[in-house]
């Protein structure tokens, strides 16, 4: 199956590189999701993510010649993403938790596996990702959302592998201590 | 409550970007290829007009320097007239000038000449009276 995926990606590549353009709309359809993600769970702005993301595409259209595979089509996309969702942090300024925007509840899923998850926590959760500094809080979107390695992660960021697993593992922390300090919320058990 | 991982790999879950992004990326990708096309259109257009100007600039230059040569040889005739028309001025103004001195000189040759006769009296005239 996934390598039948794989497959079916590096046609619509070939396809495109030779100027379909369906092919390549089937290319943003098929990876939008993972560059709109990580842009929106960095900046908790659906708006800036979604121009983010309109720039990612708009590169990749221009460097398709030296996409060689799926695989490196995935890799260009979520370091293009990444470094851009950055810079565009940058250029704004700090937004306090409780000023940041929220995805509408509709747009939730549960997993479909496991036990029903609490809307409230969740959006908690991201609340207080939003208040680490930019790194920190990019390896955790790289590492939960993607489920990267830290290898893997240390490669996208140019930073030590060793930066990488202390960074997560502070920012664990972080997201823990964040939780239990809000004064008159229910308190909620760390992992 | 507990907070798993789990919750936060649930929390990070992918999302779409909505209904209508697609199209908006592939109406982003046609506006970047009708503007690089109209640049290169323009370049091609600024590089021909360089091309022909290229071409014509040695007859170019040659006219501009036959016109160069043609009002300079006008302005040069022009002068040669003036100069020519001062030194016939000149010349006849010599001549005149010449002239007086003739005159001058014959004039005062003549009144030398008188003075240098020896005199020779000349019969009273008798007055009569009437």
């Amino acid at each position: 199956m996934d390598g039948d995926h794989e497959a079916t990606i590096e046609t619509a590549l070939r396809r495109t590189t030779q100027g379909d353009g369906q092919a390549f709309a089937d290319l943003v359809r098929e990876h939008q999701a993972m560059v709109f993600s990580i842009a929106w769970h960095y900046l908790q702005d659906r708006s800036l993510a979604e121009d983010v993301a309109q720039e990612v595409f708009m590169e990749l259209y221009q460097k398709l010649a030296t996409i060689e595979s799926a695989a490196h089509l995935r890799y260009w996309l979520r370091r293009v993403s990444v470094h851009r969702a950055i810079d565009q942090g940058r250029r704004r300024k700090h937004r306090r938790e409780s000023e940041l925007e929220e995805m509408p509840e509709a747009l939730l899923g549960n997993s479909g596996s496991g036990p029903a998850q609490d809307p409230m926590l969740l959006k908690r959760l991201r609340q207080v990702l939003s208040g680490l500094p930019e790194k920190q809080r990019m390896m955790v979107v790289l590492r939960y959302q993607e489920d990267l390695g830290p290898a893997e992660i240390a490669e996208l960021l140019e930073v030590p592998v060793n930066t990488v697993k202390s960074t997560l593992h502070r920012s664990i922390e972080e997201l823990r201590s964040r939780l239990t300090r809000r004064i008159g919320e229910v308190r909620y058990a760390f992992f | 409550m507990h907070f798993s991982e789990d919750d936060l790999k649930n929390a990070l879950q992918r999302k779409d970007p909505g209904p209508g992004f697609t199209q908006r990326v592939m109406a982003g990708v046609s506006q970047g290829e009708e503007a690089k096309a109209a640049t290169q259109a323009e370049s091609r257009k600024r590089f021909a007009w360089r091309g022909w100007t290229w071409r014509l600039r040695p007859v170019l230059i040659g006219a501009v320097a036959a016109i160069a040569l043609i009002i300079g040889g006008g302005l040069g005739y022009r002068q040669y007239e003036r100069v020519q028309r001062e030194h016939q001025q000149a010349a006849l103004a010599q001549q005149e000038m010449m002239r007086a001195l003739r005159i001058t000189s014959a004039k005062l040759n003549h009144v030398l000449k008188r003075v240098n006769e020896p005199q020779v009296e000349e019969p009273k005239i008798r007055r009569q009276s009437l």
